[in-house]
This record gives structure tokens, C-alpha cells and sequence, in this order.
């Protein structure tokens, strides 16, 4: 296998990426891949090295990487939100042109949150983004939020016996308090930008090639199940497939 | 925070990527490790990055960290021979994992020339660290967060401990008066078996003192680390089900045998924490926790040194405890809290 692990730079802070090469010959193409949310990409995350050995193995170099925020990155997850990790996909592109420099341009391949992310990325480069794969998107960042905080509350039920209401968090968010929601502190940067979040909007403004994948041909890989699943094969067999022919 | 890539291999050639954290004076002068390893399927960092939150205690007092990928795991390479995750999960229970960790440790004594590990981490790291502890004498501390006693997809049936049973009967009897508990037990959405168990449980006769579910090599692992004088950090969340397993599983039924090395256990439960400390305050208080054990056992190994009896090390620290049989600080008694 030909990956490599490193950090790159964005500003003062430091994201831990893998960069997957061809085995052999230089890349014909470039993937950037963008996560899921918290544990949605920890559940996900052996799904995401899977599929990027496979488009490698197609002669695509894919660059994954850990937003800010989550993972090995810098920063803590209460200071991140959807605009910095839009950030943090564009500088991941440029990065991904850097080592391979006979790359005009890439496909940003976003997961749940990470479509968004993906989606807004491609807005970002213009001329460069040669197409956008959504796997799953939320689609609405409101009822998104909804039930992360239904799952708060279902977790403070079982921990102290009583639990407040959706609007009293809610409230806290709005007052620029901080949430906790399976140990990850959700801060006022993210839960602004979720509010607001219509990914039929992000769709309708995008400018390349778009393949979405809705979560069904899939079991939920990104939550906790009975099974451990280390690939999706029905979700990478269209995206090589389309990557195939978008990209000929 | 000063982090960079390991990247080291196990004995079947996997890549293996890891963290190194370095303390804020580098690692010139460290001579004990603190080695994180996988928890269960989750990635080097643990759920909500819980890795790199308990890190501050160590990387205070000079000890590097790193946290490890297991084979199949995170970045690192390699394949699980299973994908039913209670049958992983039983893997690593018996050891999957154990020359994965082994691996780490040889790179930290190459690389670096440190010999003395303070290894685990959250529950199937804590159990991989008890099984490395058996023939690796570099393991000087067991560091565990949630050490599971059961054997996972066992052919005997959970058995759940008295203790949980009760937690659970105290959750039911608060939710007496909430109508949305009631239509959930009215629509045949409750888990009537759980409640009868935990409403029984109180009139029922305790089972036989050894579980036949627990984990066999958890005993004998655990003697082998405190038998040859090393100390071990033992943090369970209040509301955690593996606190329960333990408690009644093993250490009460092993009390006659663990009494002599009361000394090298220190053990506390967080209170109102889970498995996985997912609560700010549960994070701050197995800081607290691990600052007092670490701080404990350095000077302890620092005074030796000085004395010249041997080289500074959290293990030569330990063997003095052992010896000196004094209580660790944060520990509760071994025959502590009843399950029931």
C-alpha cells in the first residue's frame, strides 16, 4: 500500500492527514475526503480507509483528513464549526496538489455532515472542483440537531434521573453556552451554521458534477451496530463507477 | 501540544500508525512512556478524543504518549478475522491484540531507549494492556479506564451483576412518575425481562461467587502484574456496567488472593460518569485521580534513585509500594461497596 501520514499546516494549527498514492505511476486524479460528525466518523472511519484504497487502487490519490476540531487535528471541537472545516477541506485540495502536482483539479467526496462540508468546498474552488460525491447528506441541519439533542437528553435522563428540555438546551446554545452530546462539547460556531443548513440549497448552487448517494443502499455504517463495518460496497462501486466516467 | 507520526510495524509486517505526544522539555530526559492503546473498534484518539484528554497528567510530568491503532483498526493495516463486533470485541478480550501493543513498546525502547511503560487506556485497551503484563516486564503500571471483566459473545449467558440490577431498579423507580414511561411499558416497549430482573433482584439470592462469564484470563493476568510488585490504576464511571462486573465479579470472589497486594491497587469509581467519562467534570476527576497515582509512584521511584538503589522508573517505584504497603492515593478498599 502507498499511504502516507502527515500533518500539513493551516495557519498556526496542524491536521492529521493520510495521503493514499497508486501503487504505481503518477495519480490521474485526486479525491478529497470529508467526514462525518464526532462518532458518526469514528463508526465510519475504517469505511473511509477502505474506499480510499480502492479509488487508489483505481489511480486516484485521496487525501483524508481530520477536520480541526475532531481526531488528531488541532483545535478543540466547541471552536469549530462548518466554516472552518470548509476551510480546512480547501486547504486539504490545495495540499493534495501539492504532492501531486500534475493534478488540475479534484472531486471532494463528502460523508453525513461531511457532504455539506464537501458541498461548500466545491463552491470554495471554483474551476478546480471536477465534482462533488455526497454520501447520505443531512438534509436538513435543524432536524439534525434535533435529534443530537434528543440523545443529549436521552443521555442526561440516564445519568442524573432527570433531564432538561430540548428548548432549555436550545436556550443554552442561544445564550453562546456549550452542549455536551456523547462527550464532544457542541459550541455556538457549529450550532449556528446547523440552524441554517438546507442541503437542497447547497445542491441547487453547486457548479460541477454532483453524484448523491442516499444512506438506504447501505446498512447505517456511521452508528453503532451489531456488525463492524470496514467497507460500504454498494456506496464505492457507484462512486468509482461515476468517478469512471465523469473523470475519462 | 507537540504530536508526530510513528509509524511502526507489528510481528505480521502491518503498518501501524501511531501518536507520539511529547512533553512540553522533549524527550531527552523521559525514562517512562505512557502508552494508549486502541479502545475497543474506536481509532487511536478513543470516542470524543478522550485520549487526548487525559494525556495532561502525564505530558505534565515529562511522559510522552502515545496512542496506538491496533491491525484492522484506524489508519493502521491489517484485517479482523470477524465482523460481528461482540465477536471482536471477545478477540481482544483473550488478547488479539497483544503483540500489536508489544510492537509499540519495542519502538519506544529502539527509538527512544525507554523501558518502563505505564500501559492501557478504556476497556478493551485496559484488558490488552492486562494481557501484555503476563510476559513484558516494560509494562511498569496498568493505567485502565473501564476494564471489562466479562468475556464478550460467551456461551454462557450475561449474568448481571447485583449492583447493576439495582441501578437499574433505582432508574425504574424514578420513572414512576413520567407518563411517557408509562406509555412506553403500556405499548410493550419496556424491557419487561430487565425490569423483573432488577425488581427481583432485591428478594433473589446472591449466584455463585465466581461468574462463569467473567473473563478467565482476567485473574491470573492481573495477579501476574501486582505479583511481580506492579502498581495498576483502576477508574470506573458510577453508572458504568463494567464497574458492577468487576466489583462482583472479581474482586470480591478474589479478595483472600488480591489482600496481599492491596497496596498497588488503586481504584475509584467517578461519580455519575459512564463507560467512556463522556461528562467534562468526570474527565477533570480522572485527571485529578491520575496526577495524585502518578505523583504517588514518581516519588516513590525518584527517592529510590536517589538512595542509588536503581534507576528512576515508575516500576522500581511500585515494588517499593508493594513492600511498604501503603494505601495509593484515591484508592477505595478492595472489599469496598457491596454490589447489592
Amino acid at each position: 500500500m502507498n499511504e502516507t501520514p502527515f500533518f500539513f499546516e493551516l495557519g498556526e494549527h496542524r491536521l492529521f492527514a493520510i495521503l493514499h498514492r497508486p501503487k504505481s505511476g503518477p495519480a490521474r486524479h485526486g479525491v478529497v475526503l470529508c467526514h462525518a460528525l464526532a462518532e458518526e466518523k469514528l463508526w465510519s472511519h475504517r469505511v473511509y480507509v477502505s474506499v480510499a484504497r480502492e479509488l487508489a487502487r483505481e489511480g486516484i490519490a485521496v487525501l483524508r483528513f481530520d477536520f480541526r476540531g475532531e481526531g488528531d487535528s488541532d483545535l478543540e471541537f466547541e471552536d469549530c464549526g462548518l466554516a472552518s472545516r470548509t476551510a480546512d477541506a480547501l486547504r486539504a485540495a490545495e495540499v493534495l496538489r501539492e504532492h501531486e502536482p500534475l493534478l488540475s483539479g479534484c472531486v471532494f467526496l463528502g460523508h453525513r455532515l461531511g457532504c455539506a462540508v464537501a458541498a461548500m468546498a466545491t463552491a470554495g474552488s471554483g474551476a478546480r472542483a471536477q465534482g462533488l460525491v455526497a454520501w447520505d447528506p443531512v438534509a436538513s441541519g435543524r432536524d439534525y440537531l434535533m435529534q443530537i439533542l434528543r440523545s443529549v437528553l436521552a443521555s442526561e435522563l440516564a445519568r442524573t434521573g432527570q433531564a432538561r428540555t430540548r428548548a432549555a438546551l436550545l436556550e443554552s446554545l442561544d445564550a453562546g453556552e456549550t452542549v455536551v452530546i456523547d462527550g464532544y462539547r457542541m459550541g455556538s460556531p457549529l450550532y449556528r451554521d446547523l440552524i441554517g443548513l438546507e442541503w437542497s440549497r447547497l445542491l441547487e448552487a453547486a457548479r460541477c458534477p454532483v453524484l448523491a448517494l442516499n444512506g438506504t443502499c447501505e446498512p447505517p455504517f456511521w452508528r453503532e451496530s451489531k456488525r463492524f463495518h470496514n467497507r460500504a460496497p454498494t456506496m464505492s462501486a457507484h462512486t468509482i463507477q461515476w468517478l469512471r466516467e465523469q473523470l475519462a | 501540544m507537540s504530536q508526530r507520526i510513528v509509524s511502526l510495524r507489528n510481528r505480521e509486517g502491518h503498518a501501524l500508525h501511531c501518536i507520539l505526544e511529547e512533553p512540553p522539555g522533549g524527550l531527552s530526559r523521559a525514562q517512562v512512556a505512557a502508552v494508549l492503546l486502541c479502545p475497543g473498534v474506536k481509532t487511536r484518539v478513543g470516542p470524543h478524543r478522550l485520549y487526548r484528554k487525559v494525556s495532561p497528567p502525564f505530558l505534565a510530568r515529562g511522559i510522552p504518549v502515545l496512542r496506538v491503532d491496533f491491525r484492522g483498526l484506524g489508519d493502521s493495516e491489517g484485517d479482523w478475522p470477524d465482523d460481528s463486533l461482540a465477536q471482536m470485541y471477545r478477540l481482544m478480550e483473550l488478547g488479539h491484540c497483544v503483540d500489536d501493543a508489544r510492537a509499540a513498546l519495542d519502538w519506544l525502547e529502539s527509538q527512544l531507549g525507554i523501558r518502563n511503560c505505564i500501559v492501557g487506556g478504556l476497556c478493551g485497551a485496559a484488558i490488552t494492556a492486562l494481557h501484555l503484563a503476563r510476559d513484558d516486564s516494560r509494562l511498569a503500571a496498568l493505567y485502565a479506564i473501564g476494564l471489562p471483566s466479562r468475556l464478550n459473545g460467551s456461551a454462557e449467558p450475561h449474568r448481571v451483576s447485583r449492583g447493576e440490577l439495582q441501578s437499574h431498579r433505582m432508574r425504574y423507580l424514578r420513572k414512576l412518575a413520567r407518563p411517557a414511561s408509562w406509555m412506553r411499558f403500556l405499548f410493550l416497549r419496556s424491557d419487561y425481562r430487565l425490569l423483573w430482573r432488577s425488581l427481583a433482584a432485591k428478594w433473589l439470592k446472591a449466584g455463585p461467587a465466581l461468574a462463569p462469564d467473567v473473563n478467565p484470563h482476567l485473574p491470573t493476568s492481573f495477579l501476574a502484574l501486582l505479583r511481580s510488585g506492579r502498581p495498576a490504576l483502576l477508574l470506573f464511571g458510577e453508572q458504568d456496567g463494567a464497574r458492577w462486573d468487576f466489583e462482583e465479579k472479581f474482586l470480591q470472589p478474589w479478595a483472600d488472593a488480591l489482600e496481599p497486594y492491596r497496596a498497588q491497587i488503586a481504584y475509584s469509581v467517578i461519580s455519575r460518569a459512564n463507560h467512556i467519562l463522556g461528562d467534562p467534570a468526570a474527565i477533570a476527576e480522572a485527571n485529578r485521580l491520575t496526577e495524585a497515582w502518578l505523583d504517588a509512584q514518581l516519588t516513590r521511584s525518584i527517592g529510590r534513585s536517589e538512595r542509588g538503589l536503581r534507576s528512576a522508573g515508575i516500576h522500581s517505584g511500585a515494588v517499593e509500594c508493594s513492600r511498604g504497603r501503603e494505601l495509593t492515593v484515591g484508592q477505595e478498599s478492595i472489599e469496598a461497596r457491596p454490589g447489592g
